[in-house]
């Protein structure tokens, strides 16, 4: 069974998800097989990595939210694999230091005004991972869910509310920090809501042909995302599985 | 009993036979129905494969009940709305298309939509919501509102919770549709016994909005039925 639902870009023709047909099993085999193959295409495209301080910052403390996340429902070689994914290029200790990257703070954000997509998007992650302003980062992660759901894109700047964006709607760099905004976010509460919009900017992320992801962004933040998507699904259908009874 | 103040707006789907089915069954008969037509080659939201015309005015002329035809899916239309407000019923039943949001001006016309939200208000409003709640809580939902401007969020008249079926895989067209058919008769029953729309004191204004549920998840809510060894 093919799952297609990255096979065009999603930049371009996004996916509605309407109505869509019951396959089994084999469906959520045919999902995990298509994270598996992108996380393997997206390795081989690991030197041409996009990485800045920040990036790196970032992806070294993803790395360790959701290896304690995952835990002990790694297996042996989920584990390795894991280990090497994070080895690649997350080494330089020194480049993992908050304080060589100061984001704008949260607070300097207001809905009415034009603000840039990648900025706050970064000071939030940047609260996400320091446990700070948790209503801020809700409130602007709710506003953003929004306007990805009803307009299927997320652009360059919002203004008035955020739901109608402007400038350019295909930097993967955005989608690529919104993922990880999203990830983190699922991870501290547990809701899957925000685990069902990440589910749609990872088909996104993998729909996307090699030249526009080359350079474009930290390819071990992008295989970190779509690694922890695929086995929060997997943690997430175990859990359910076990704990629901019919009672009908 | 037909109940005069109330009318319906109907699109052809497996939801509006299900409500129709059921009013009939309790002795509910709305006094004008607006049947709302797909005439595109598409299937819309709502409609199964299965093409419902037949039995669907095979039923309503059995029961002979009042209809008209609006070859018109679109329930925000000019021609839809003028046959609404040429109407005297004060309520409208809504049984729409899927994903269709009422805007103005319909909503100023002087008319109430009577809408049953596939899901339990306030804590599950948006799309697809009874797949969130099977996951989250092992149950399906529904709630009957007046429509408002803002989704969902009108006040709520009576809500429920179901247990899970046993076959998940027919949540779209049976099991949704059936509860929220149980909600609707429960509402007017309720209104024709009180004589008046009475409201759940819930405040409907929060509570969490979902949208449209990623295939991924709606596979993990009809597979978690199933007991792992």
């Amino acid at each position: 069974m093919e799952y297609k639902y990255t096979n065009l870009n999603r930049i371009e023709s996004p996916n509605n998800y309407m109505y869509a047909n019951f396959s089994g099993e084999k469906f959520i085999e045919a999902f995990q097989k298509n994270r598996l193959s992108s996380i393997v295409r997206f390795k081989n495209l690991s030197h041409k990595s996009k990485s800045d301080p920040k990036d790196i910052f970032f992806c070294y403390q993803f790395f360790l939210v959701i290896k304690n996340f995952l835990g002990q429902n790694l297996n042996e070689f989920e584990d390795i694999f894991f280990l090497k994914i994070t080895n690649l290029k997350i080494t330089e200790k020194s480049s993992i230091d908050s304080s060589k990257y100061k984001p704008e703070p949260i607070e300097s954000f207001k809905v009415k005004d034009v603000f840039f997509t990648e900025n706050l998007l970064s000071a939030m992650i940047f609260c996400q991972f320091n446990g700070s302003n948790r209503g801020l980062v809700k409130y602007f992660l709710e506003l953003l869910i929004r306007s990805f759901e009803v307009q299927k894109k997320v652009y360059e700047k919002y203004s008035n509310g955020v739901i109608k964006g402007n400038g350019a709607s295909n930097i993967v760099y955005i989608y690529w920090l919104f993922s990880l905004s999203l990830s983190i976010f699922y991870i501290q509460n547990k809701d899957i809501k925000y685990l069902n919009t990440l589910l749609k900017i990872s088909d996104l992320l993998c729909s996307l042909d090699d030249d526009l992801i080359d350079n474009k962004l930290h390819i071990n933040g992008l295989i970190l995302v779509v690694f922890f998507e695929s086995n929060a699904i997997k943690l997430l259908l175990n859990n359910y599985q076990e704990s629901n009874f019919d009672f009908a | 009993m037909i109940l005069r103040e109330v009318g319906m707006i109907a699109a052809d789907t497996s939801r509006t036979l299900c409500y129709l089915k059921e009013l009939i069954k309790n002795n509910l008969y709305p006094n004008f129905i607006i049947l709302l037509l797909n005439q595109g080659k598409d299937i819309l939201p709502g409609q199964s494969e299965i093409p419902l015309n037949d039995e669907l005015f095979l039923l309503l002329d059995n029961e002979n009940l009042n209809y008209e035809i609006a070859l018109n899916s679109d329930i925000n239309s000019i021609n839809v709305i003028e046959m609404i407000s040429n109407r005297t019923e004060s309520v409208f039943i809504f049984s729409g298309f899927g994903g269709v949001i009422l805007k103005n001006p319909i909503l100023e016309i002087g008319v109430s939509f009577l809408h049953v939200h596939g899901g339990y208000l306030p804590d599950f409003k948006g799309s697809t919501t009874n797949y969130y709640s099977l996951i989250i809580e092992n149950k399906l939902g529904a709630s009957s509102i007046f429509l408002s401007n803002k989704l969902d969020s009108g006040s709520i008249l009576v809500r429920r919770k179901f247990r899970a079926p046993k076959d998940r895989t027919q949540i779209d067209h049976i099991h949704d549709s059936k509860v929220r058919a149980k909600v609707l008769i429960e509402t007017l029953l309720e209104y024709c016994k009180s004589g008046k729309w009475i409201f759940d004191p819930e405040n409907n204004l929060n509570g969490q909005t979902y949208y449209i549920i990623h295939p991924v998840l709606k596979h993990i809510a009809i597979l978690g039925n199933k007991v792992t060894p």
